[in-house]
């Protein structure tokens, strides 16, 4: 009798431990796919959600699939004096609002320029939402394009920027992908100001994918692009300026984020040849010297020939120490572009100068931390060095144009 | 005549480490304590040293008593009435200790977990596995302990193997830059004080068989949590931050939710539930155990259970005290302003003048062990 009385206690517990109050079933969730958060100048927060429309999934292109004419997703406004306000007052709210498969929060401009410490401490604060999606600055004259712009084959903008952080990295490194948590740490470290990603969307002529529903206001398809390059620099928490390609290339090799890029170099009047940048590793060493911040950065480049359009025997070992050369000092100076920019018009160390200080010469820090970003930094006398190696010629040898490449 | 249960020198390392455990686990307090920094690794080392030093009285005591059971030694060494008043102090802080354990743990579940379930629910649900387990005995306990903490200790392992992609070493430096001596050995002997489990090898010794040495079976439990310690502090640092890390209220759950294991099994924070709410409960039916059973043998009670169950609806009713489920007030009494001050009295200080009474009073003490020791009484 008592083994049966045992057996009946835990069988009850399936049904009363399976979720309780707390139970939330699939098809009642509202999956976010991606948030846009927008401030009005009088502080209203408005939160537009992309929010996964199962019915839609399968893409409406020519041969048909399950979507049929349906939307892979639908966006969602709210608006409110504080984020969570404006979340849960979200227009077609008609489920649960489930944040665990959330893979970007865009920013707007104006929202990042006034501070966005609010948003994260709604994130960590939250039971909804998680400090794992990327953060990204949406520069564009109207935010809501963002939901309404060619995003390759993705059905939706956050899968989109989901599968552009495991993918572009491994072509050319103009871009950056910070995830919540990388931003909020380097909040916190001293010495390093953080940045987000860049998103631009700009008018194109590419064909779309017909995987999401382009704004077909004014009669015609108006087609525009997610173009995900740059970087929005932050200072205090408020969005103090942004980086072009190039720049935010030059900052992911300091902050060794660099995983392969390109650059093209003449060393031969009128030909060029294409490198490929497959390692790179990044040194820095800051001190001060007679009151004033010094960095020294070393960054060893490991390369490979990917294209010779001319002279160039890259065959030669001194052949291929002219192109290093030309190299080293086209990244020299691309990369000291990037700093001075950074010291004068952000005053905002995003490369994090000040935290090698901090660890190389904490007492030194301690006299200065301050005023880093203003004084130090800004002033620094920053010296970089570029150490390239090219390692591999590819698979052929001589290049087509030099003489005897041909039998 | 009913045999006392055995519990295995396995089975009482694995209580005590996952006991000790569950706080790191759940809300880190050392991240906060002095000189809360990155040297926090180099404190908890520090602390180690610190936990032997204050746990050397009552290690002394439990060798010298070894298969006495506690609330016996401590009668037999501060004489009958004291030493029923001193084992009643135990009772208490037992009974409180369970108490906040079960507090800390439904705000857990309730805060991260199950938001829209009510507090009673979740202490609820907290209150009847644990009276079941403490009803059942040492030997119950002891036989649980194995698999609740090896799963523990497989999700700390976990974690760190596969975090080490995001770690970032620079989140340790500057080393001993930072902070003073003073502020290291403060941080230290806070994070010393809140290691009670002393007090579990203390009550859960009695059980141990005959050939265990109490000495060996305690320091190799302190080795392993040592290192269990630091497989969670240091990740949790170098994934979060430092100074992140001490703004959340459950780093080492935050941590957990970074956790990919290449790219497409995500979401693992499950098992980090699934390892803590088992082992927290666990504790919690440990110090409701020893509570009730310490008590027993004040009162000469021939079972414990009725105590259990007395002290397992305290607990539970003290926990719906609208008061204690306020986060502020969890923050005070888990703080270094409370916290340490509790368990300083039962683990040093008791001990110490125990130890005093001993040395002053033991001929007649050794002479009552070498009296008593072949009948000590049975439990259960």
């Amino acid at each position: 009798m008592r083994k049966y009385l045992s057996l009946l206690l835990c069988l009850s517990a399936v049904i009363l431990l399976s979720g309780c109050w707390n139970s939330k079933e699939p098809k009642e969730l509202d999956v976010i796919d991606s948030v846009l958060y927008d401030k009005e100048p009088d502080g209203t927060y408005i939160v537009y959600a992309e929010i996964m429309n199962p019915q839609g999934l399968g893409g409406a292109g020519i041969l048909g699939g399950a979507g049929g004419n349906k939307s892979s997703f639908i966006t969602t406004m709210g608006t409110g004096p504080s984020i969570r306000e404006a979340i849960s007052h979200q227009t077609q709210k008609e489920m649960i609002d489930f944040g665990g498969h959330n893979k970007a929060r865009f920013l707007t401009e104006r929202f990042a320029q006034e501070d966005i410490t609010p948003l994260l401490d709604m994130i960590t604060r939250e039971n909804l939402t998680d400090e794992k999606p990327f953060l990204v600055v949406v520069k564009t004259d109207d935010s809501k394009k963002v939901f309404d712009c060619m995003i390759g084959r993705s059905s939706m903008v956050g899968d989109y920027i989901e599968d552009l952080s495991l993918h572009q990295p491994k072509d050319k490194a103009t871009g950056v992908f910070v995830s919540t948590l990388e931003f909020i740490r380097d909040y916190y470290t001293e010495g390093k100001e953080p940045v987000t990603g860049l998103a631009l969307i700009e008018e194109s002529s590419d064909k779309p994918s017909g995987n999401i529903k382009l704004s077909t206001e004014g009669g015609g398809t108006q087609n525009y692009v997610m173009k995900y390059e740059g970087l929005a620099a932050f200072k205090n928490g408020r969005l103090v300026g942004m980086m072009d390609a190039d720049e935010a290339e030059s900052y992911n090799f300091i902050v060794n984020k660099v995983q392969y890029a390109f650059f093209t170099v003449s060393a031969v009047n009128g030909d060029h040849t294409a490198i490929h940048i497959t390692a790179s590793k990044a040194e820095i060493k800051s001190d001060l010297v007679d009151g004033k911040a010094v960095v020294n950065i070393t960054i060893k480049v490991a390369a490979t020939i990917s294209e010779e359009s001319g002279g160039i025997d890259v065959t030669k070992p001194s052949d291929d120490k002219i192109l290093e050369g030309v190299l080293n000092s086209k990244m020299e100076q691309q990369i000291l572009e990037a700093v001075k920019k950074a010291q004068t018009e952000f005053k905002s160390d995003i490369f994090g100068f000040g935290e090698a200080l901090h660890i190389q010469h904490p007492e030194k820090w301690k006299t200065v931390r301050g005023n880093w970003n203003d004084d130090y930094f800004a002033n620094a006398q920053v010296n970089l060095t570029v150490k390239t190696d090219i390692v591999l010629i590819g698979e052929i040898e001589k290049p087509f144009k030099v003489e005897g490449a041909h039998p | 005549m009913r045999k006392k249960p055995l519990v295995s020198t396995v089975q009482l390392v694995l209580l005590a480490v996952g006991s000790a455990l569950v706080f790191p686990y759940t809300f880190m307090p050392i991240l906060v304590s002095p000189p809360a920094n990155q040297d926090v690794w180099i404190v908890f080392l520090m602390a180690v040293f610190y936990i032997i030093i204050i746990n050397a009285p009552l290690l002394f005591i439990m060798n010298k008593f070894k298969g006495i059971s506690a609330s016996k030694a401590i009668e037999t060494i501060m004489g009958k009435p004291l030493g029923k008043a001193v084992a009643l102090i135990y009772v208490l802080f037992f009974l409180v200790c369970s108490t906040l354990c079960m507090d800390v743990m439904s705000q857990f579940i309730k805060t991260y977990l199950k938001p829209a379930t009510p507090f009673w629910a979740i202490t609820a649900f907290l209150a009847v596995p644990l009276a079941y387990m403490s009803y059942k005995g040492a030997g119950t306990i002891g036989r649980v302990a194995p698999f609740f903490v090896t799963f523990l200790m497989f999700t700390i392992g976990f974690f760190l193997v596969f975090a080490i992609p995001q770690m970032d070493p620079k989140d340790l430096q500057p080393v001993l830059a930072e902070s003073t001596f003073l502020q290291l050995n403060l941080g230290a002997f806070y994070a010393a004080v809140r290691f009670s489990e002393i007090l579990i090898f203390f009550v859960f010794s009695f059980y141990l068989g005959e050939k265990a040495s109490i000495l060996k079976t305690y320091f190799v439990g302190i080795s392993v949590y040592a290192v269990c310690f630091l497989l969670i502090l240091l990740p949790t640092i170098l994934v979060l931050g430092d100074e992140f890390a001490r703004h959340v209220w459950s780093p080492y759950f935050v941590f957990a939710g970074q956790v990919e294991v290449f790219g497409f099994i995500t979401r693992v924070q499950a098992f980090f539930v699934a390892a803590l709410v088992p082992v927290a409960i666990l504790k919690i039916t440990t110090y409701n155990y020893m509570a009730s059973h310490v008590l027993s043998n004040i009162f000469g009670t021939k079972t414990h259970k009725v105590f259990t169950i007395i002290f397992v609806l305290f607990s539970y009713l003290v926990c719906l005290i609208p008061i204690m489920q306020k986060t502020t007030t969890f923050e005070f009494l888990t703080s270094d302003r409370f916290f340490p001050f509790m368990t300083l009295p039962v683990i040093f200080i008791l001990p110490v003048l125990m130890l005093i009474v001993y040395i002053v009073r033991r001929k007649k003490i050794n002479a009552a062990l070498a009296f008593k020791a072949p009948g000590e009484e049975a439990q259960k």
